[in-house]
């Protein structure tokens, strides 16, 4: 049984190894007018968000236009912004308060329609965590919190080392696998079924909404869900003061391969993906939007 | 009454607000980053006795700066802040990478962001002093008030006596601290929302320094100290404890160890394991701690009730002493302690060298007089003690902490002399009580005063392959084998020292007929620049002799490989096999040929060829030439290709020869065709010229033109008007070697035939301008005696006539007369530093550097010199860069390399 065991694992390891990716298209973007990190795609990808090195400020990149519009100029605004599902972008903004010296965050809500910001969290003391559902979205923080609707569907985010699920209003919360450090980077896939977070000292993992773990897919970072299978993550190294080497990965999410979409002298970093497209930048700010083709 | 009422309500008020404070409802969260972790490549490991390099119980940066954390972490909490930690152990899975750290502080809410780190020179030279860095340039931090974080922690630290500090403490925005970093700035602060700042506490690599770091009350201290920064930042004074430490050193006396730079204070023993103890003003004991065995005499005492104390030290060998001690709330109080060691005897020497007694032999002439004493000493006073007779002028050096006194000749003493040396009561130890009795010795010196040179590799002005090049030292006996690589120092242009590669460095054995020490380098110099290799006064022999004076040669390195696209290749030398022994003259003395993969030049391989070293020269020519194996031992082969080539009498032969220094000769032989020599007797003499290629005195690749001598030993040329058959290579030993080697083994690659380079002026073609050209063209005006004559035609104009003999004395008065212009040196410059490394090569997207310290920046520079592309960082984009050949600049905070780098899309 055991022998027949490993005989099935090994043919399907085979077959998984025959998956074959294929880049068909490679599009440079802004180049030439500015560098740009921390892009973020829209669900649909037509859209994507970049910050400036820092995530301070916050701008919009309509693909289709190439225009640009300037969400907010804030700083913080680029590090976490989320889309929502009713194509609003959320993020959050810092700002050091003069007397105390205390950091302050503020919830904002930029509306495509009105094309400005709201205030939807007013600044408090503390950790604002974005929570995006595929119905809702909410940000939580240590004082006050802010949601569209108590049910948004299944949504995620991490605090310390939980990871936080919420379904349609019931939060439960699951420490997979141990971190001291804490977890970051959580998302639900498209299908709603499964969750990619990552665990500082760990990686990348993969569970059940239940915070069963399935799969542990290495020590990358900034894992974020090509499509239900898939999932894009960022692999890089450095001397403890500067970066010597960035990648971009594509991983199978139940941890039986991974491909490099990009060399690890390419300093390719900060993925994302939306509609069918992989955006990420390179250390000194060099946007690229690709497609790709999965062989399987 | 009323007004006490209301005033005592807004004072409970007031009271509960800040209780509030202090339960941590509104405190600030403080994001602590231990730098480094995991004792792996991007940690820093510095290596001091008693530990091993890389054992992780010896000092590690990544351990410090735990410790210092662990430290900050529970002052903060014990005043109410909240903290996060980026790691709590010291394993490659809590080394989390950059972009990981800033997410989890941003995530974490954090008010304040430290990172923990301490520095280091990364050169020779040292220092120690705090630096406080935080993102943007200096004065405009992108985090609103970091450098005001920055600034309350560098005064905290600041205080710190129980260091030796080399200058105050620093502030500066990265951006500005490294300009050429392009605001790429540190990674632990891009994209990080706190304010945030990362500290250099000390430098770790000032060895004193060091050993403090492995003190946990030490480490606590700074972290104590970075507490009261961040209470200073935030305007807290609520806290009620405070705490002193201090280091212990022996009043006195030089440390034990002490190979390593030292300032100040550092230069004495620290005391080990000595008792501490904390005591009220009645001398009632509160508290005690202990010095540790690691060399740094440091102790503490924590989280104390402000007021006054008294703080006793004891240990066994040294004088009990007390001091007062006020703590205040919030502070840092730093106490030392200056202990006097017990001495209750008066000196004595108890050792001494030389011991020598007439009738003894006598001793080298570098002979050092060495005294031990049975105290440590007062150096001043046993300095003036001491007299030797007849006068020498020379140096003392005080060892093992003051207990041991050695005077050194500053040269040699004289050969064949008696000394007389005395030590007079006036030598006193550190308590003050001075010698009994007058103590003398005697010694009498031999004859030989100096290590003689025989030979060293590069020469004066030689021209050496820029790869693998090997540098040797030989010398009439056996080289001391210790400490050479700080004697044999090789530099480039602007003085950067070359690294070794000391695994396959040689030395020479007692069987050895001579001393030596041969040193592969393993950087690769830059073709066209010119390098120095110095060999200091100090290298010495077996013996203690050394050099005379300091030498110092200065070579070119040189592409030996260069295409010569005007030359003709005779034989490649790919394949042994085709290679046979001229029977004649082998004898069974011959040496071997096989195929070298390894080392070559051109093509897939070279010929190697080992040959016993024994018969003369002059026999081998003889026998050569006469076909006569009686003579030999000499080694003669040849090849098909060889065998079947001719050479034109306006043409020279040119050969790649890979040089073991083993003075052997390599020849090319050949015989004339029309045997219409320009001299008639001996036919055999001038039908059979040789190109000679001259003594292999060096290593390396070399690329020689050979020099046309007859067997007669006679230099000359070859007669322009005939062809001459090319017969075979043969190898002897030099007449003139200045030692035999018992064996050689040589390269040779690619063999070629061009037309003879024209020296303008050089008449008779040995390759030189001198009066005997002019003596040649006026012996054909005369006499009409060609014989001698290759180029006599000066000017060009078909005849030789008088204006030909003014040309060649122009060319001897100067170069404005028409001498060979000089070669133009290239720009790009040799690496010179292989801690930096650089890759990939080739590279088409990123070429990266990394380095053991901070990469400020890099230029890309084509190979004429010129700047292609400047960047900040470690990181070079060559995406858009044409393919090519390049030369990458690193700039680290100490110094600067060159590295060759390809591109390649």
């Amino acid at each position: 049984m055991k022998k027949t065991l490993l005989l099935l694992m090994w043919a399907w390891a085979m077959i998984a190894g025959a998956q074959q990716v294929t880049v068909t298209s490679s599009t440079p973007l802004l180049r030439g007018i500015e560098p740009a990190f921390y892009p973020t795609l829209s669900p649909s990808g037509d859209r994507l968000l970049y910050s400036d090195a820092d995530a301070h400020g916050l701008k919009m990149l309509d693909l289709a236009t190439s225009k640009v519009a300037t969400i907010s100029e804030e700083r913080g605004a680029g590090f976490d912004a989320k889309w929502s599902n009713d194509g609003h972008v959320y993020y959050v903004t810092s700002m050091v308060d003069e007397k105390s010296r205390l950091v302050y965050r503020t919830g904002k809500r930029y509306d495509l329609s009105r094309q400005v910001s709201d205030v939807v969290l007013e600044p408090q003391h503390g950790a604002v965590h974005l929570e995006s559902g595929a119905a809702g979205m909410a940000m939580h923080g240590d004082k006050r919190s802010f949601s569209t609707s108590p049910k948004r569907g299944v949504s995620v985010y991490t605090t310390g080392s939980q990871l936080v699920v919420n379904i349609n209003g019931k939060e439960n919360r699951y420490t997979p696998v141990e971190s001291y450090a804490g977890y970051l980077w959580a998302s639900v896939s498209p299908a709603g079924d499964k969750v990619a977070f990552f665990a500082a000292g760990r990686g990348i993992v993969v569970t059940t909404l239940q915070g069963k773990v399935l799969a542990e897919l290495g020590n990358y970072e900034m894992p974020c869900w090509f499509n239900n299978d898939y999932i894009v993550a960022q692999n890089a190294s450095d001397d403890g003061y500067q970066y010597t080497s960035s990648q971009i990965l594509l991983l199978k999410a139940d941890g039986t391969w991974r491909h490099e979409l990009t060399p690890k002298t390419s300093m390719t970093m900060q993925p994302t993906a939306g509609g069918g497209k992989i955006a990420y930048t390179t250390i000194d700010g060099n946007l690229t939007v690709i497609t790709i083709d999965i062989n399987q | 009454m009323k007004k006490f009422f209301y005033t005592l309500a807004l004072a409970m008020v007031v009271a509960v607000f800040f209780s509030a404070i202090a339960a941590g409802d509104y405190m600030p969260h403080v994001y602590i980053n231990p730098g480094h972790g995991g004792h792996e490549s991007d940690d820093r490991n510095v290596v001091i006795y008693p530990f091993a390099a890389g054992d992780t119980s010896g000092y590690w940066e990544s351990n410090s700066n735990l410790k210092k954390g662990f430290a900050l972490n529970n002052c903060l909490r014990a005043k109410g802040y909240t903290t996060s930690m980026s790691r709590v152990t010291n394993d490659a899975n809590s080394d989390l990478a950059l972009s990981t750290i800033v997410a989890l502080c941003n995530s974490s809410g954090a008010d304040i962001f430290y990172a923990i780190h301490s520095n280091a020179t990364g050169v020779p030279s040292r220092r120690n002093h705090i630096l406080g860095l935080y993102r943007g340039p200096t004065g405009s931090p992108v985090v609103p008030n970091s450098d005001v974080l920055a600034s309350t922690l560098m005064q905290r630290l600041q205080v710190n006596a129980a260091a030796v500090w080399t200058s105050n403490y620093q502030i500066a925005g990265d951006f500005t601290f490294y300009p050429d970093w392009n605001n790429q700035g540190l990674g632990v602060l891009r994209g990080n929302h706190a304010v945030s700042m990362l500290s250099e506490g000390s430098f770790h690599d000032y060895i004193p320094e060091t050993y403090r770091l492995m003190n946990d009350n030490y480490c606590w201290m700074e972290g104590w100290n970075f507490s009261l920064g961040a209470d200073d930042y935030f305007g807290y004074s609520f806290f009620d404890k405070g705490a002193v430490a201090g280091n212990i050193r022996d009043n006195r006396m030089p440390r034990v160890i002490n190979d390593f730079i030292m300032f100040g204070d550092d230069n004495r023993e620290p005391v080990s394991n000595a008792t501490v103890i904390l005591m009220d003003m009645n001398d009632t004991p509160l508290d005690t701690c202990y010095t540790d065995d690691m060399y740094n005499g440091i102790y503490a005492f924590k989280m104390l009730d402000p007021g006054t104390y008294k703080i006793k030290v004891e240990q066994e060998h040294y004088f009990p002493q007390t001091k007062e001690v006020t703590i205040e709330a919030n502070k840092s109080k730093y106490c030392n302690f200056d202990l006097a060691r017990v001495r209750e005897t008066p000196p004595e020497v108890i050792n001494y060298t030389p011991v020598w007694h007439e009738g003894d032999a006598p001793l080298k002439a570098n002979t050092p007089v060495v005294f031990e004493f049975n105290w440590d000493m007062n150096t001043e006073a046993t300095e003036a003690a001491f007299h030797i007779e007849p006068a020498v002028e020379g140096h003392f050096r005080w060892e093992d902490s003051n207990y041991r006194m050695v005077f050194e000749p500053n040269d040699a003493y004289d050969v064949n002399t008696l000394y007389t040396v005395t030590l007079d009561t006036t030598a006193e130890h550190g308590g003050g009580m001075r010698l009994q009795q007058p103590f003398t010795l005697q010694f009498k010196t031999t004859y030989r005063k100096y290590l003689e040179v025989i030979d060293i590799f590069p020469h004066q002005g030689d021209k050496v392959h820029y790869k693998n090049a090997i540098i040797e030292l030989r010398t009439d006996s056996m080289l001391n084998n210790s400490y050479y690589y700080d004697k044999i120092v090789l530099t480039d242009k602007d003085g950067n020292a070359l690294t070794y590669n000391r695994r396959n460095t040689k030395t020479g054995k007692n069987t050895d007929p001579f001393g030596f020490i041969r040193i592969p380098v393993a950087s690769t110099m830059t073709p066209g620049e010119e390098y120095t290799l110095t060999i200091y006064k100090e290298m010495s022999d077996t013996a203690g002799i050394h050099l005379p004076e300091t030498i110092v040669n200065k070579f070119i390195a040189v592409d030996a490989g260069e295409e010569k696209p005007d030359a003709t290749v005779i034989e490649g030398f790919e394949d042994a096999s085709t290679f046979s022994m001229v029977a004649a003259t082998s004898n069974g003395q011959e040496g071997t040929v096989l195929s070298n993969s390894t080392d070559r030049l051109f093509g897939s391989k070279s010929l190697q060829i080992k040959y016993p070293c024994w018969p003369p020269f002059d026999k081998v020519v003889q026998a050569i030439a006469t076909r006569d194996n009686a003579l030999g031992g000499q080694y003669e082969f040849t090849s098909t290709a060889i065998s079947e080539a001719t050479i034109a009498g306006n043409e020279e032969l040119s050969l790649h020869i890979f040089g073991d220094m083993s003075y052997v000769d390599v020849m090319i032989y050949l015989s004339s065709t029309d045997n219409s020599s320009p001299k008639s007797t001996p036919s055999w003499v001038y039908d059979h010229p040789i190109f000679d290629f001259g003594k292999i005195d060096f290593h390396g690749w070399r690329y020689v033109t050979g020099k046309v001598r007859y067997l007669t030993g006679e230099v000359g040329h070859l007669n322009p008007n005939k062809t001459y058959k090319i017969e075979s290579i043969f190898i002897g030993n030099e007449p003139e070697s200045p030692i035999k080697i018992s064996s050689a083994t040589i390269k040779l690659d690619n063999l070629l035939k061009g037309q003879k380079a024209w020296v303008r002026g050089d008449v008779n073609g040995d390759g030189v301008v001198t009066a005997t050209d002019i003596t040649e063209l006026y012996n054909y005006l005369l006499n009409n005696d060609d014989s001698h004559i290759v180029n006599g035609d000066q000017s060009g104009d078909g005849i030789i006539t008088a204006a030909d003999i003014t040309a060649v004395y122009g060319v001897l008065l100067g170069p404005s007369n028409g001498a060979p212009a000089i070669d133009p040196v290239p720009v790009p410059e040799p690496a010179a530093n292989s801690s930096v490394k650089v890759g990939p090569v080739p590279s088409s997207d990123y070429i990266m550097a990394s380095a053991p310290s901070y990469i400020m920046g890099v230029e890309l520079y084509d190979m004429s010199g010129n700047l292609v592309a400047r960047n900040g960082g470690n990181y070079m984009n060559v995406g858009s860069m044409r393919d090519g050949h390049y030369i990458l600049k690193v700039y680290t905070s100490n110094n600067v390399s060159s590295h060759h780098t390809i591109v390649k899309h």
